[in-house]
């Protein structure tokens, strides 16, 4: 028990001051190496829930596809650190505290009407909680039509985003020179 | 056959077979010729567009004397409803035609004289350009005229009362390429407008407080709807009178007619004889019933035919064109027919609207082969003319006869039915309308000879080059004038008081209901006697006016100088038509377009410059409305969050 | 113990780092991360309530739902790097303060 309480209290601030460095990094490679470590300790926080097939897949389609693609996209920028303050004038920091105040305070509200920090110890699950068969079975019988759809929903990505970024010789002769 | 079962119940086995069923050919005749003409006229048909037109007319003829003939033998009305025309929830208004003793009548009128006017036209617009156009117009008017005179109902009537106005506007527009012709159009058209805006309201009155427009319906339920003299059936008579009153050229519509001889002569013998101007003459008899439940309407009917007649008879003293005369001649005898048919007498009216049909048709064919002779397409001054006897015999002759018999004199068919119109007035006890009607019978055969003297006799006065190409019209002309001109001299024996009333017998049926409502009719004492010596009056009258004209225009050529100049503003009132034409310009025209302005001020100044004023207050309130749209992603974002917070306060609490 | 409400308020601490990303950062590319950020709070979420209160009839509709979310995060992702690539050679930026022509 003091394990799992340790367990979650190590991954979960490690989510946490990763999430601050997505946000506090004044270097976009920052901001994405610290992402990769939310979603590790995400991953994690999954594999504590049970949701192992989740973990994995959080694992694999997070950190091994979209980060890597965004990291990709940061070196192909090539972005330099941008003159001037990488974040907004200040005067948004006010209204933007306000803002999270609201949320955390809700947050806690919510929380704390239906239990506290006190609430119910996790109920006990079927082995096969959270396993590939488990959830593969839910997808392919009762979720088969949104499973297709997402399918459908990911071929258009697919074709959107290789149309959008591709690149058309000439149209932008300036800077196929300036890349050389 | 009340209920519209398609045109095959018509010919259904369950009742015995009458010729009078074939009645839908006789509109369709000249519908297909329309047809043919419109669409293959210009390039196929060209030049025999005329005989198509003819021959489809003479098939009309035939169908019209096959109906007349199953009529007469079995003296039983004919109402077959061929389809649902107008069906809107509870309102079914059939298509269909009715055909009783007056609209034999009326068939016969129009396709007779129809056709007759036809294949004078053939000989007529040879040549003229757009001769397929004629062709195309002409069936068409018969269309919508026999539409008129069979419909079953008034709405089916209204179609036909349009479009006969549409006809004449495209017929008296037919030079469209000239001023006067185009304006003539437009006039006819307007004017009619005016009319019909009456006669519908008419219509939607009647169906408003009647349920029904059917005829069948209107003559079954009035009595028993309209107390006689009720303010409603006179308030609705006076609205369809209007409504005539445009449609038969009579005060205060009848401005268009003098200026509808801008068509071409045998548009104005169709329009003037057999077709249009009788619509309202017809429509009012066909409605004798409504109109003898309301003696008010009758009487404005009678006050306007009377006034008509003799004002236009007086205008027709001193205009110096052919045909402008015989056009207000038209309405002058159309006067007669509404003054026979406000003193009661519909089948006087009627007799008068056929006889007249007969010899105005020759009048004008004649005056259009003068025309011809001119070679003129307008019209003809008679100040110019003289001395045509030589030179056109044949055209001479009818117009001669065709003259007596407008005059009245026995026995010539004007005189059978002017003269029973003057003793019904007499004995109905409108001794007025009498004395006018007298007065009027003596203009009539005044102007009639002026113009006959002017044109036929003494010696051309004309230009050498005129004279030398003056000619008799071919066969194909002065034939129609011969068929006219004989039964301008045998039309009226259909009806001879006492000795052969057959014509009143047939049409009995038709007006037997309303002459009950109108009461027991006044028998003078020792009728005969009357009518004899009247006639005898109105005889001498005529002849009277026949001499004055001879006098005038033929042995003393001073004469109508010397009035002219003794009652200068007698003669110059008539001469400028009494200054309607201006008084309507002053007023109605001058005032329209007053209106017109105020309304085009209204519209600039107020409705535009308004909706423009409002649409900167949208602009300038949307401008602020953009400032919204930063185009920042971060506000937007920030306004979904402040969204959701809201959401959550609303939550917490 | 650990119960429902450390995950839940793990969860809120995450995604107000996500929105706050969201409003402060300029770099168009830190602004989809930072969605991302948020993506993956809710998703904790979701697979804690699973866990915690897990439906009578079917277990696993929570996990269902989050991997449908992560298919939709990964084609949004997709997406958006691609419109940002075309942006960046359109205007040579990727910062958001200068990309404002939907300007009203």
């Amino acid at each position: 028990m003091m394990l799992n309480a340790l367990y979650f209290w190590f991954f979960g601030t490690l989510a946490a001051v990763c999430g601050l460095g997505v946000v506090l990094s004044r270097h976009p490679m920052h901001s994405a190496i610290s992402l990769v470590g939310t979603m590790i300790a995400i991953a994690a926080l999954f594999l504590q829930l049970h949701s192992e097939f989740l973990a994995y897949a959080q694992i694999i389609v997070y950190t091994g596809a979209v980060m890597v693609l965004i990291v990709f996209t940061i070196s192909l920028l090539n972005l330099r650190q941008t003159a001037g303050n990488p974040m907004c004038p200040s005067r948004w920091w006010g209204v933007v505290f306000v803002a999270l105040l609201l949320l955390v305070f809700s947050a806690y509200q919510l929380i704390d009407k239906s239990h506290g920090f006190a609430g119910p110890a996790r109920p006990s699950v079927p082995p096969d909680y959270g396993q590939v068969p488990t959830v593969a079975r839910s997808l392919f019988t009762t979720y088969l039509f949104p499973f297709e759809f997402v399918a459908v929903l990911l071929t258009a990505a697919v074709i959107g985003a290789t149309v959008l970024a591709r690149q058309d010789p000439e149209q932008h002769p300036t800077e196929q020179e300036e890349q050389k | 056959m009340e209920n519209g079962q398609g045109i095959i119940t018509a010919f259904s086995t369950a009742e015995p077979f009458r010729w009078v069923g074939l009645v839908w050919l006789v509109p369709l005749f000249p519908a297909a010729a329309t047809l043919l003409n419109g669409l293959l006229g210009r390039k196929v048909i060209r030049y025999r567009t005329g005989q198509l037109a003819t021959v489809a007319m003479l098939g009309a003829l035939i169908v019209s004397l096959l109906c007349i003939w199953d009529i007469a033998r079995t003296g039983q009305p004919y109402n077959v409803d061929y389809f649902i025309w107008i069906g809107v929830g509870d309102f079914q208004l059939p298509f269909g035609f009715y055909v009783d003793q007056l609209t034999a009548v009326m068939l016969f009128v129009v396709s007779f004289v129809g056709t007759v006017i036809f294949l004078y036209a053939i000989g007529y617009m040879h040549g003229h350009p757009g001769y397929w156009r004629f062709f195309t117009y002409m069936p068409l008017f018969a269309v919508m005229m026999f539409l008129l005179v069979l419909g079953n109902s008034l709405p089916v009537l209204f179609v036909g009362w349009e479009g006969v106005g549409l006809c004449s506007y495209l017929l008296i527009g037919y030079f469209f390429d000239r001023d006067y012709a185009a304006q003539a159009g437009r006039k006819a058209f307007i004017v009619n407008r005016i009319g019909d805006f009456g006669f519908l309201l008419g219509m939607l009155l009647l169906y408003w407080t009647l349920g029904s427009v059917r005829f069948t319906d209107i003559v079954e339920h009035a009595p028993d709807i309209y107390p006689a003299g009720s303010v409603m059936i006179t308030v609705i008579t006076l609205l369809l009178f209007l409504g005539a009153t445009g449609k038969s050229a009579q005060i205060p519509l009848f401005v268009w007619l003098p200026d509808a001889m801008a068509g071409p002569t045998p548009v104005s013998a169709l329009i003037h004889a057999a077709t249009m101007v009788t619509a309202g003459v017809y429509m009012i008899a066909r409605l004798n019933l409504l109109y003898s439940l309301a003696p008010i309407s009758l009487l404005v009917v009678g006050t306007v035919g009377a006034l008509t007649a003799l004002m236009a008879a007086t205008i027709a003293f001193t205009q110096r064109e052919a045909k402008r005369i015989l056009a207000y001649s038209t309405i002058s005898q159309l006067g007669y027919m509404f003054l026979a048919l406000g003193v009661g007498a519909f089948d006087a009216g009627i007799f008068h609207l056929m006889t007249h049909a007969f010899f105005k048709a020759c009048l004008f064919l004649s005056a259009g082969s003068v025309l011809h002779a001119f070679h003129e397409d307008r019209d003809v001054d008679i100040f110019q003319a003289g001395g045509l006897r030589r030179y056109m015999p044949m055209t001479r002759l009818a117009f001669l006869v065709s003259a007596v018999a407008i005059a009245g004199i026995p026995p010539f068919a004007g005189f059978f039915s002017k003269d029973e119109i003057l003793f019904e007035a007499f004995a109905g006890g409108y001794i007025l309308f009498w004395g006018i009607g007298l007065t009027a019978a003596f203009c009539t055969a005044f102007y009639m000879f002026r113009l006959y003297s002017l044109l036929f006799s003494g010696e051309f006065r004309g230009t050498e080059h005129q004279r030398r190409h003056l000619h008799e019209c071919p066969f194909i002309m002065w034939f129609p004038l011969v068929i006219l001109a004989l039964l301008s001299l045998v039309g009226g024996w259909v009806n001879i008081p006492g000795l052969f009333p057959k014509f009143h017998a047939f049409l009995r049926p038709v007006f037997a209901e309303a002459h009950e409502l109108a009461g027991p009719h006044r028998e003078l004492a020792g009728a005969r006697i009357w009518e004899i010596s009247l006639a005898l009056l109105s005889v001498l009258v005529a002849l009277t006016g026949i001499f004055a004209a001879r006098l005038c225009y033929v042995q003393l050529p001073k004469l109508p100088h010397w009035f002219a100049e003794t009652f200068p503003s007698l003669f110059i009132a008539s001469l400028h038509k009494y200054w309607i034409d201006e008084a309507y310009q002053a007023t109605v025209v001058k005032g329209f377009y007053s209106a017109c302005r105020l309304a085009q001020w209204c519209d600039n100044r107020i409705i535009v410059a308004g909706l423009n004023a409002f649409a900167a207050l949208i602009r300038h309130l949307s401008e602020i409305g953009t400032q919204l749209q930063t185009g920042y992603v971060r506000h937007y974002a920030l306004a979904i969050v402040i969204g959701v917070v809201f959401l959550l306060i609303g939550m917490l609490l | 113990m650990i119960t429902l409400s450390h995950y839940l308020f793990l969860s809120m601490i995450l995604f107000a780092l996500g929105v706050t990303g969201l409003m402060v950062r300029r770099n168009a590319i830190i602004l989809l991360m930072s969605v991302e950020l948020m993506l993956n709070a809710a998703n904790l979420a979701v697979v804690a309530f699973a866990r915690f209160r897990p439906a009578p009839a079917s277990a696993d509709n929570g996990m269902v739902l989050v991997f449908m979310v992560m298919a939709v995060a990964a084609a949004e992702v997709a997406i958006g790097l691609a419109i940002l690539l075309n942006l960046y050679r359109q205007r040579r930026t990727v910062n958001a303060d200068e990309l404002n022509v939907l300007k009203g």
